[in-house]
C-alpha cells in the first residue's frame, strides 16, 4: 500500500530547502487557497504546486494509488455539490482548490526526509516529548498500514468481503469491526511495548541531544518572505473582494 | 554482575505470583540461557532485571531484590540503569523509533545529552561490530526482519551496557541467520559481557557453548535445567500421512511468476502441485517467498504470469475471489492477533462459516468440531484476547477450522509458541478430517522432520527442492545454500 511518506531523496531544488521553511510555505499555501474567492486569482496560485510537484521530479506512475484514491474523493464530493445545487462557479472553485490542495500536499510530504520530522518540530519550539512524538506518528504510519494490510488479508481468507459492506452508517462500521479491531489493538499493545522500548533506552530522563541540526539559509528566508506575502495577499484579496 | 535474591513478583489481579523466591547469579564474561514454557515467569524475570519492574509495572507485589554490581536496581535511575543493562526486545519493528538507521542507534545516545561527536563515533563503532555499516543511510522501514534486529542490538550496545537481555532473539530468523545471531552474542560475552538470552527455540541457542542453562517452571527455577531443557525439545515419533500421488491435485501453481508494483521479482516460475495425502513443509531463507507463494492458493496475491488452479479451476481466468477459495483453501496466518476480534472464541469460530453464508446448524456444528479438535472447548465463552499467546494461536487455527478447508496453509505455525503447544496442535491437525491435504511454512527443520512427508525448498523466487524429508534434509549442501542450517 503506498503512503505519503513514501520518501525517496531525489536531489531536487526543493530538497534544498529547510523543512521547516517548506512548512511554514505549505501552512501559507494552504490557507490561502482557502481563503482566495476570486476564481482568476485561485487558477494561477492552483497551478503553483503542479510546477513544484515537476521540479520535485515525484513522477505520477509512482504516486498513481494515491492520486487514484484522492481524486475519486474529489469526484464524489464534486458530484455531491451539483447534486446539492451548488452554483457552478462556486463548483469550478471547490474542484481548483482540491487539485491544489492535493497536489501541494504529495510534494510537501513526498519531499521531506521522515527522519526531519522531529528536528523540524522541535527547531520550531516543539519541546523534546512533543518533538519526538510528533516523529513517531510519522515513523508509525508504514507500520500501520502493514498491520491494515495484514489483518485485512486474514479476514479476507475467513470470506470477509470489504466491497460488500452495505446499509446505513452504523451497519457499515460494525460490519468494519473484524478489520479495525485487531489493528487498533496491536496498535495499542504496540504503543505499550514502544513505550517500554524507548524508557529501556533512557527516553525523558533528561534534555536529550538532537543530533540533526537544521540551519536556515538566505533561501528560506526568501521562501518565508514570499510564503507570508502570499498569505498576505489572500487576505487583501477576501478583505477587499 | 547481576544477582537476585529471592525474587517474587505477582501482577496486579493475579493471585499466582509470576516468580517465586528466584535467585540467580549472572556473571561478566559468560552466556546464559532461560528457558521455560509460555507463562513460566520468563518475560516477568527480565522485567526485573531491565527495571521496568517496577518502574513501569508499579502496582505489582514484588518481594526480594535485584542486584547490579552490588546497587540495588530499583533504586537506580533509569538513566543510570539504560547505560549497564541494553534490553533488545523480541519484536525489533516496536523497537525501531527512528526513520532512518543512523538515528535509530544513535536514539539512546541522544537521550542521554552525549556530544554529537561522541554519539556519531560510538553509533559507527556499534554498527561496524555487528557488521551493519553498510546499513547506516537506509530507511528502517525497508529493513528485513533479521536487519531489523540487528539495527536494535546496535542500538543498545551503542550505549555501552555490561549486561545484554534478549527476548527471544531468534524468533523470526531463518538458521543461519540465527546461527550468526549466536556467535555474534557468544563474541560480546567472550568480550567481558554479561549475556542473557530468554528464548523458546533452545536448539538453536544450544548449538552455541553456553555458560549457564536456567529452566524457569511455574516462576521457580527448575534444577537439572540442561537435560531439562533438551528433553523438552524432541517432537515425538508420528505415523506420518500416506501421500497419494497419482489422485487429482487439490492446488497446483503452474510456471507463477510474481513482482511487486515497485518492480521487484519475488517468483520465478513456480511450479507446484499439492494432492491429498501431502503434508508439505516449505522451507527457505527470510523473504525467500515463502509466503508470497502461499498467499497465490488463496488468491490474495495473483500471478504476474503463469497459472494457479484451485481443485481444477482457474483462479485467474474464472476471476475466483478470496472468499470462494476460502471453501476450499483455509489460510492461517503467523500471528493471532492479525484475525481475532469477536466478543467470544464461539463468535470467533462463526465468523469464517457466516462469511461462507453456511447453515446455522452446520455453522455451530463446524465450531463445535474444531473447537474439541483444537482442545478449546472449556473457552467457548471466553474472549478471544483474554487467552495465553498459545491458546489464542490455537483458536486462530480453529477459526479457519470452522469452513472445513481440504487445503490448510499455516505460516511459521511453531513462531512465538513453547514446543508442547506446537505437538499438540500438530498432531489435532493431521487427525482433522476434512484437511486432505497440509502446507506449512517454516524455518524449524526438526518440525519438517517430524511431521511433514514432503519438503519443498525455495531459493531466489523459485523452487529448488521438493522430494521426501529423508532426502531434502540430507543434503548439506542445499540447506547451507538456503541459509537452512
Amino acid at each position: 500500500m503506498q503512503s505519503l511518506l513514501d520518501f525517496k531523496s531525489r536531489g531536487t531544488l526543493i530538497e534544498s530547502f529547510d523543512p521547516r521553511a517548506r512548512l511554514i510555505f505549505f501552512l501559507c499555501y494552504t490557507t490561502a487557497l482557502v481563503a482566495i474567492r476570486n476564481f482568476y486569482a485561485l487558477v494561477p496560485l492552483a497551478l503553483l504546486p503542479v510546477a513544484l510537484f515537476f521540479m520535485a521530479r515525484i513522477t505520477f506512475s509512482e504516486t498513481k494509488t494515491l492520486w487514484r484514491s484522492n481524486l475519486t474523493l474529489i469526484a464524489i464530493l464534486t458530484v455531491f455539490a451539483v447534486i446539492v445545487g451548488r452554483p457552478w462557479p462556486d463548483i469550478a472553485m471547490q474542484l481548483v482548490r482540491f487539485l491544489g490542495l492535493v497536489t501541494c500536499t504529495f510534494t510537501f510530504f513526498l519531499t521531506v526526509n521522515p527522519a526531519d520530522y522531529g528536528i523540524m518540530f522541535k527547531q520550531l519550539g516543539a519541546g523534546d516529548k512533543l518533538a519526538y512524538a510528533l516523529n513517531l506518528m510519522m515513523r508509525f504510519v508504514p507500520t500501520l498500514t502493514r498491520d491494515l494490510t495484514l489483518t485485512l488479508d486474514a479476514q479476507r481468507a475467513r470470506g470477509y468481503e470489504i466491497d460488500k459492506i452495505k446499509g446505513g452508517f452504523v451497519r457499515q462500521l460494525q460490519r468494519a469491526v473484524p478489520v479495525m479491531l485487531p489493528v487498533v489493538v496491536r496498535s495499542v499493545i504496540d504503543s505499550e511495548t514502544m513505550a517500554n522500548a524507548m524508557e529501556l533506552r533512557a527516553f525523558g530522563t533528561r534534555p536529550r541531544t538532537w543530533l540533526r541540526h537544521l540551519e536556515f539559509a538566505p533561501r528560506d528566508y526568501v521562501l518565508i518572505a514570499f510564503s507570508l506575502s502570499l498569505l498576505a495577499l489572500a487576505f487583501a484579496l477576501w478583505w477587499f473582494k | 554482575m547481576i544477582e537476585i535474591e529471592g525474587l517474587s513478583y505477582a501482577y496486579p489481579q493475579q493471585t499466582e505470583p509470576s516468580l517465586r523466591a528466584v535467585s540467580l547469579a549472572f556473571k561478566a564474561g559468560q552466556l546464559a540461557l532461560v528457558a521455560g514454557h509460555s507463562g513460566s515467569g520468563k518475560t516477568t524475570l527480565t522485567r526485573c532485571i531491565n527495571g521496568l519492574i517496577p518502574r513501569r509495572y508499579t502496582s505489582g507485589r514484588l518481594q526480594g531484590r535485584v542486584l547490579m554490581a552490588g546497587a540495588d536496581i530499583a533504586k537506580l535511575g533509569l538513566a543510570e540503569l539504560a547505560v549497564r543493562v541494553g534490553t533488545v526486545l523480541q519484536d525489533p519493528e516496536t523497537q525501531i523509533v527512528a526513520a532512518e538507521v543512523f538515528y535509530d542507534i544513535a536514539f539512546g545516545l541522544e537521550n542521554l545529552g552525549l556530544p554529537r561527536d561522541e554519539i556519531r563515533t560510538r553509533v559507527q563503532h556499534a554498527a561496524d561490530r555487528i557488521g551493519i555499516a553498510h546499513l547506516l543511510g537506509r530507511s528502517t522501514a525497508s529493513l528485513s526482519g533479521g536487519e531489523k534486529q540487528k539495527v536494535s542490538l546496535a542500538g543498545v550496545l551503542a550505549m555501552q551496557p555490561d549486561v545484554l537481555l534478549f527476548d527471544e532473539p531468534l524468533a523470526a530468523l531463518d538458521p543461519a541467520s540465527a546461527r550468526e545471531v549466536m556467535q555474534l552474542l557468544r563474541d560480546l560475552a567472550d568480550a567481558g559481557k554479561a549475556v542473557i538470552i530468554v528464548e523458546h527455540r533452545i536448539k538453536s541457542v544450544m548449538q552455541q557453548r553456553l555458560d549457564q542453562v536456567i529452566v524457569l517452571e511455574r516462576g521457580e527455577v527448575v534444577p537439572d535445567a540442561v537435560e531439562m531443557a533438551q528433553l523438552d525439545q524432541r517432537y515425538p515419533a508420528i505415523q506420518k500421512r500416506a501421500r497419494q500421488p497419482n489422485s487429482p491435485p487439490l492446488a497446483e501453481l503452474r510456471d507463477v511468476g510474481f513482482a511487486h508494483p515497485n518492480g521487484e521479482s519475488v517468483l520465478n516460475n513456480v511450479s507446484l502441485r499439492v494432492q491429498p495425502g501431502d503434508v508439505i513443509a516449505l522451507l527457505g531463507r527470510n523473504g525467500v517467498g515463502k509466503s508470497t507463494l502461499c498467499k497465490h492458493l488463496i488468491g490474495l496475491l495473483r500471478p504476474s504470469s503463469g497459472q494457479v488452479f484451485v481443485e481444477g479451476q482457474d483462479v485467474v481466468a474464472e476471476k475466483l475471489s478470496v472468499a470462494q477459495l476460502a471453501r476450499s483453501v483455509g489460510y492461517v496466518f503467523q500471528s493471532p492477533s492479525f484475525m481475532l476480534f469477536a466478543p467470544s472464541v464461539r463468535e470467533e469460530l462463526a465468523f469464517g462459516p457466516r462469511n461462507l453464508e453456511l447453515p446455522k446448524d452446520q455453522i455451530a456444528a463446524n465450531g463445535l468440531s474444531a473447537a474439541q479438535s483444537l482442545n478449546i472447548s472449556e473457552f467457548m465463552e471466553r474472549h478471544p484476547l483474554a487467552l495465553s499467546f498459545g491458546q489464542q494461536k490455537r483458536v486462530s487455527i480453529a477459526s479457519v477450522l470452522t469452513m472445513q478447508p481440504k487445503l490448510l496453509i499455516m505460516d511459521e505455525p511453531s513462531a512465538g509458541q513453547d514446543h508442547d503447544n506446537i505437538v499438540r496442535f500438530m498432531n489435532d491437525l493431521l487427525a482433522y478430517a476434512s484437511v486432505q491435504a497440509m502446507i506449512f511454512a517454516t524455518h524449524d527443520l526438526d518440525l519438517a522432520r517430524a511431521y511433514a512427508n514432503r519438503v519443498v525448498v525455495m531459493e531466489d523466487g523459485a523452487i529448488a527442492a521438493d522430494a521426501e524429508p529423508e532426502v531434502v534434509l540430507a543434503d548439506e549442501g542445499l540447506l547451507r545454500r538456503c541459509r537452512l542450517k
